[in-house]
């Protein structure tokens, strides 16, 4: 008897659960959890799924103590790359232990590393080095190149010191770009972004090479954001300031660095000879990538005297940096 | 000890539910009973039989995976199809030659003359997928599972496939390769396997990709039908276990044929047999160990042996019948021999030939006679009727001689860089014809420069040529390229010709020299008063090699207004398009 | 046991084999590995990209061709560049030492600009100031240490080798020779004539301006030749007719005095920049157009404009 209760129990219980399951699925208001209500057709329409960067984008907490520009001069990458960023904190400030971290460098053109078109590839493995001792599980390499992603990778080193460094590497393939939602962006608000590398991502550093822009007159780490896009790009040249200016609101990042090792100082973006390219040595690290940029506009591409681009306003008016970067804490350092 | 298979769950004496599968991973090092050492254990015959039978999968799906341009290099990519001794056989029969590496078929041959159809349970590696899901999915008792593994009549319908399929062969009509289980697994790999895994796992470890490098995944005709066979076929294994190779296999079949003659076969006992029926717990080839050993059914698996308490069971040279020598009476149980004691009921000793009645093998082969005509009838495949969409890839023989020739494993789809290359469907060849390659250009284009898919046929069906044959150059100048069709304008669609829209895409891009495809350039005042220069195309007939990249090309997706069909192929006399011989410029 | 082990040792050697046979291609199926490599690569028509780009031992390869409706799938961001001097047709190939170790390798771009003043311009716009380049038989170039720019007839030559090896130099040397050989040098132009045979300045110092020039909007078809002080430079343009060269000059002076402010010197009125302190000035011949700015002082704006004047003067 009291089997037969417990049974009919289980059996009333398990059916009345599947009813409430069934009846709040497809009847509870569509925005409670785990409802799938969808009733004017709206929600199952294709299209409409798009993404969203974390609100503050990857940026840690800002500290009003230390340094905005680390900058470091040498010639060992590894001493480089870690007194620029030490300057600004040290790598533990930014990289926790289990943190999954996403590198952009700059791969945009199929040339060899010397000729100053990509981001150097010993600079990239050392920062690799630098994030995977502060204990990041994975560390990840992506960009969408100009020309084919396969060549470009190959043929600039980033591939090989990638891999050789420890990190994943992310080619672009069709099915890897989503739209990215940016609320506020003039150009770019609804735009296919190469969604696939950022997926459990959770800090995010550009490190780019200084280079003359015939369009947008100086590529640096903020117009290093480009290459996360998809989509007709050349669409862009029509208003490539009001871009960059978008670029700089769509992704905050961890920090950034400016690879000044190499500086394509005219003929940019593509370049192609080595008289083009001057040895800068310096290597800057900020959380402002429109303060390092700045920063290379004067310093590495030795252009003080001439106006900075427009985008560096248009961004700094969104309050997404500062341009004047004499006005802020700069700490230099020279290594071996 | 109920429920074999690999994750059985027991409860262990401490009430707890062990998984039989990890207790059975504790090494146990101890020295046998009989005082062997630990790993005359591990080393069992049947241990070794497993690891031959997964070397030889990763071989075949290595192989497959090695047929890419940029993987090729000198890997005999091909070897399990030439090593398939009923392809050489059937092309024998078909085209009274053994072409190129197909001698390779001895490698499976000799060792069936001598040892039996080890090549079924050792080798094929589709043997290997249905004896491994069979394991993984078992829920069969052991019981249950001896009385699947017993022989069954409806085993002889693979030697009636055989009849027909070899009957067939002999009139000029090649289908081994519908059911050969080399070509069924590499078509199904081609085809459905290694695009589905292009297009998932691959995504995620690039390197892996069966076609790496690719901005589109490889689309197939007819995908679904060669997918839904294989799953269907692995899951037959569920009902009747190794279903395929005991049913169906022509290969199988033509292995069991010959295996009457092999010198080493299973012998049991009497004296120490106690009729106990296990051997039959493993048997994959349904060969009856327990009794009468049928030559023609065993795979050689060594599982009865391994299942026998009795010891009763092994793998001897020609054993002697022993049927006359026995003294006494069984009934009686005072039957011995060599003055043992005979325990176990006494059939013949072994059954040679497959358990095929003469009048069904006359019936076979009636059936085959009566099929050719009936598929070479069909209009797709026939002289008079040949569908202008069956366009073989370069180097192919005249259409009668390619049934002759091809089996269908789809080598050249597998290997072929643009993707042009497709399993016919029964809308362009026919059954006759079916999964035989043709060019879609809607998918791809034939490379100028590649002669890969010559390179990987196994039968000599797309013959093997160098670079400068196809494009006739050097030596073959006099004769010309080779042309695998002629294109055609559809003036009614192309944007010049029909919209005044200008265009020269496929102009373009056709690439022989001088251009096959030239342009009548005309300035018109659009309907608009716009003045617009057209560039309206024409054909060259006597240049064009029927490559496809203007149809390729064409903006007009859907639909192309340049397409290219068969004629003026060279490998045919009757399809030919112009009267003069093409001249060469 | 031995039986097993015997069946062992067949599978590492069928291993082996297939091993080895994979390292040994057949020779003739793979004689050009990059032609086979590189699908689509003959399909795509040459246009006026010369054959025979490589010296003995190199291979071409990845022939690719852009638009201008997809040049920036190339070079984007540099694109506009080309763009505004009539760029047409871009043929790219790669050039490939093979064999050897050294794997020295060079890119090429071959820009149809319509012009030869379009290509001249292109490739003065690029050079870097401290080099020279070098003209002859119709064909102006430099190397920039690891690579080589020429413009001949409309065609401006990008040649960027990998590094600077004596390989890729001579490889270069040899592009030089078969751009030389194989395509016709262009018809010399008024303002060829007028700076190279009447003033001596060489074709690398004069520059073509299709639109824009100064970054004035009406500024078109301008010739802009940089005199030797470096930074003092003449101009010149053609007009339908002398009026409209007249009002053509006008309209510079007024460009001008959006920088700085006029100086009356005779009767010529000058423009001195408000920032940069050097002189400017344009005036009309007949239906030519001919100024000077950038000058120093204007003893020398006064005396270079004359040079340019007599010139002109002695061609019509």
């Amino acid at each position: 008897m009291n089997d037969d209760r417990r049974r009919f129990l289980k059996q009333a219980g398990l059916a009345a659960g599947v009813a409430v399951g069934a009846g709040w699925a497809s009847l509870a208001p569509s925005n409670w959890p785990l409802s799938l209500r969808d009733p004017d057709g709206e929600r199952g329409k294709p299209g409409r799924r798009s993404l969203v960067l974390p609100k503050n984008g990857y940026a840690v907490e800002a500290s009003s103590l230390l340094p905005h520009l680390g900058v470091s001069r040498g010639v060992d990458v590894d001493l480089l790359v870690k007194a620029a960023v030490g300057a600004i904190g040290g790598i533990g400030r930014f990289v926790q232990p289990r943190d999954v971290v996403l590198i952009k460098p700059n791969v945009a053109f199929e040339r060899a590393a010397a000729l100053g078109a990509t981001t150097n590839p010993d600079v990239l493995a050392a920062l690799i080095r630098l994030v995977r001792s502060a204990g990041a599980s994975e560390v990840r390499v992506a960009d969408n190149p100009i020309e084919s992603p396969e060549s470009c990778f190959a043929r600039s080193g980033i591939r090989t010191a990638a891999i050789e460094a420890g990190a994943r590497v992310f080619t672009p393939h069709p099915s890897d770009f989503s739209v990215l939602e940016t609320p506020g962006a003039t150009h770019i608000a609804r735009w296919p972004f190469f969604w696939r590398p950022f997926v459990g991502v959770t800090k995010v550093i550009g490190v780019a090479p200084v280079k003359d822009h015939n369009l947008c007159r100086a590529s640096m780490t903020t117009k290093n954001w480009y290459g996360l896009l998809g989509g007709r790009r050349n669409q862009f040249h029509q208003d490539i300031h009001g871009i960059i200016a978008d670029l700089a609101l769509m992704l905050r990042p961890t920090f950034v660095v400016l690879d000044g090792t190499r500086v394509l100082f005219r003929s940019g973006p593509t370049g192609g000879s080595l008289a083009d390219v001057k040895l800068g040595g310096t290597l800057v690290a900020s959380t402002d990538s429109l303060a390092a940029d700045a920063y290379g506009w004067s310093e590495l591409l030795e252009r003080r005297d001439e106006a900075l681009p427009a985008y560096f306003a248009k961004s700094a008016e969104r309050g997404l940096g500062i341009t004047d970067w004499k006005t802020l804490r700069v700490k230099e350092e020279q290594v071996a | 000890m109920t429920t074999p298979g690999p994750i059985a769950a027991e409860r262990g004496k401490d009430g707890r539910l062990h998984l039989r599968v990890l207790s059975g991973l504790t090494p146990d090092l101890k020295p046998n009973k009989d005082g062997s050492p630990w790993y005359a254990r591990t080393f069992r015959i049947t241990s070794i039989r497993i690891a031959t039978q997964a070397f030889f999968f990763a071989l075949f799906v290595f192989l497959l995976w090695v047929t890419w341009l940029s993987r090729l290099g000198g890997y005999p990519a091909s070897l399990f199809l030439e090593m398939d001794p009923l392809v050489g056989f059937a092309t024998a029969l078909s085209t009274h030659t053994v072409y190129r590496w197909l001698w390779r078929g001895m490698f499976i041959l000799i060792p069936t003359l001598l040892l039996g159809r080890v090549f079924c349970n050792w080798v094929c590696p589709y043997g290997t997928l249905h004896q491994f899901i069979g394991w993984v999915f078992n829920i069969r008792s052991n019981k249950n599972l001896i009385d699947k593994n017993r022989y069954k009549p409806l085993f002889q319908l693979k030697y009636v496939i055989l009849t027909i399929m070899l009957v067939m062969a002999f009139f000029g009509s090649l289908q081994i390769g519908l059911l050969d289980p080399i070509c069924l697994l590499v078509r199904t790999f081609t085809v459905a396997v290694a695009p589905a895994f292009d297009i998932s796992l691959a995504q995620t470890f690039p390197s892996l990709a069966f076609k790496p490098g690719l901005q589109e995944p490889r689309i197939f005709a007819e995908a679904w039908f060669v997918g839904a066979l294989i799953i269907g076929l692995v899951g037959a294994n569920l009902v009747i276990p190794r279903f395929f190779c005991r049913v169906l296999c022509p290969l199988g079949a033509f292995l069991g044929w010959f295996s009457r003659f092999a010198l080493f076969r299973i012998d049991r006992d009497v004296t120490k047999c106690t009729d106990c029926d296990l051997c039959l717990k493993g048997c994959e080839g349904a060969a009856d160990p327990q009794a009468a050993l049928r030559k023609s059914e065993c795979f050689v698996c060594f599982n009865c042996i391994d299942d026998c308490p009795e010891g009763a069971l092994s793998f001897k040279l020609t054993p002697a019948p022993i049927k006359d020598r026995i003294v006494g009476s069984i009934k009686a149980g005072t039957a011995t021999l060599f003055g043992q004691k005979v325990i176990s009921k006494l059939h013949d000793t072994e059954i040679r030939s497959p358990d095929l009645p003469r009048r069904r093998w006359l019936f076979s082969a009636i059936a085959g006679v009566l099929a050719f005509p009936f598929l070479r009838l069909s209009r797709a495949v026939n002289k008079r009727g040949f569908n202008e969409k069956a366009i073989r890839p370069p180097g192919s023989v005249a259409e009668a001689e390619f049934l002759e020739r091809c089996i269908k494993c789809d080598q050249c789809v597998n290997v072929c860089p643009t993707n042009v290359l497709q399993p016919a469907t029964l809308a362009e060849s026919g059954l006759e014809g079916l999964w035989t390659p043709v060019m879609d250009f809607s998918v791809g284009f034939c490379q100028l420069n590649c002669t890969l898919c010559s390179e990987v046929c196994p039968t000599g069906a797309i013959q093997k040529i160098s670079l400068a044959e196809k494009l006739g150059l050097e030596k073959f100048k006099e004769r010309g390229p080779i042309r695998v069709g002629t294109a055609f304008f559809d003036q009614g669609r192309c944007l010049p010709w029909a919209m005044q829209t200008p265009c020269v895409v496929c102009e373009e891009v056709c690439p022989v020299t001088p251009k096959a495809i030239g342009t009548y350039d005309e300035t018109i005042t659009r309907w608009d008063g716009v003045q617009v220069t057209l560039n309206k195309p024409y054909m060259r007939p006597e240049l064009c090699i029927g490559c496809g990249i203007c149809e390729r090309e064409c903006p007009v997706v859907d639909s192309a207004a340049v397409y290219v069909t068969a004629i003026g192929e060279t490998r045919s006399d009757d399809r030919t398009l112009l009267l003069k011989g093409p001249k060469r410029a | 046991m031995r039986l097993g082990l015997g069946v062992l040792a067949l599978l590492a050697a069928i291993a082996l084999w297939v091993a080895w046979a994979g390292r040994h291609p057949d020779p003739t199926l793979f004689a050009d590995p990059h032609a086979l490599l590189d699908p689509g690569v003959s399909a795509v028509p040459r246009g006026a990209l010369p054959a025979g780009l490589v010296p003995a031992g190199w291979q071409e390869s990845g022939l690719a061709r852009f638009n201008p409706e997809n040049l920036y799938v190339k070079i984007d961001g540099r694109a506009d560049f080309f763009i505004a001097r009539g760029f047409k047709d871009l043929a790219f190939v790669t050039l490939r030492e093979t064999g050897a170790a050294s794997g020295a390798s060079v890119d090429v771009e071959f820009y149809d600009l319509g012009t030869p003043a379009n290509a001249n311009g292109a490739l003065v716009g690029e050079k870097p100031p401290e080099l020279d380049a070098q003209s002859k038989d119709g064909s102006t170039w430099y190397v920039a240490r690891n690579a080589m720019f020429l413009a001949r007839g409309p065609y401006y030559v990008r040649a960027i080798g990998g590094d600077e090896s004596p390989a890729v130099l001579a490889g270069l040397e040899h592009l030089r020779g078969v751009m030389q050989a194989s395509l016709a040098a262009g018809e010399k132009s008024w303002a060829d004539a007028l700076f190279g045979d009447r003033l001596g300045i060489a074709p690398g110092r004069v520059a073509f301006q299709q639109e824009n020039a100064f970054s004035f909007g009406f500024a078109k078809d301008v010739y802009v030749a940089t005199l030797e002080d470096g930074e003092s430079e003449l101009f010149v343009t053609k007009a339908k007719d002398a009026a409209a060269a007249a009002a053509l000059a006008l309209q510079f002076e007024k460009g001008f005095q959006e920088y700085g402010e006029p100086v009356k010197r005779g009767a010529a009125t000058w423009v001195k920049d408000r920032y940069l302190g050097t002189f400017a000035r344009a005036e009309g011949i007949g239906d030519t157009v001919v100024g000077i700015r950038g000058a120093a002082n204007l003893d020398d704006a006064e005396k270079g404009l004359a040079r340019l004047r007599a010139a002109v003067g002695a061609g019509s």
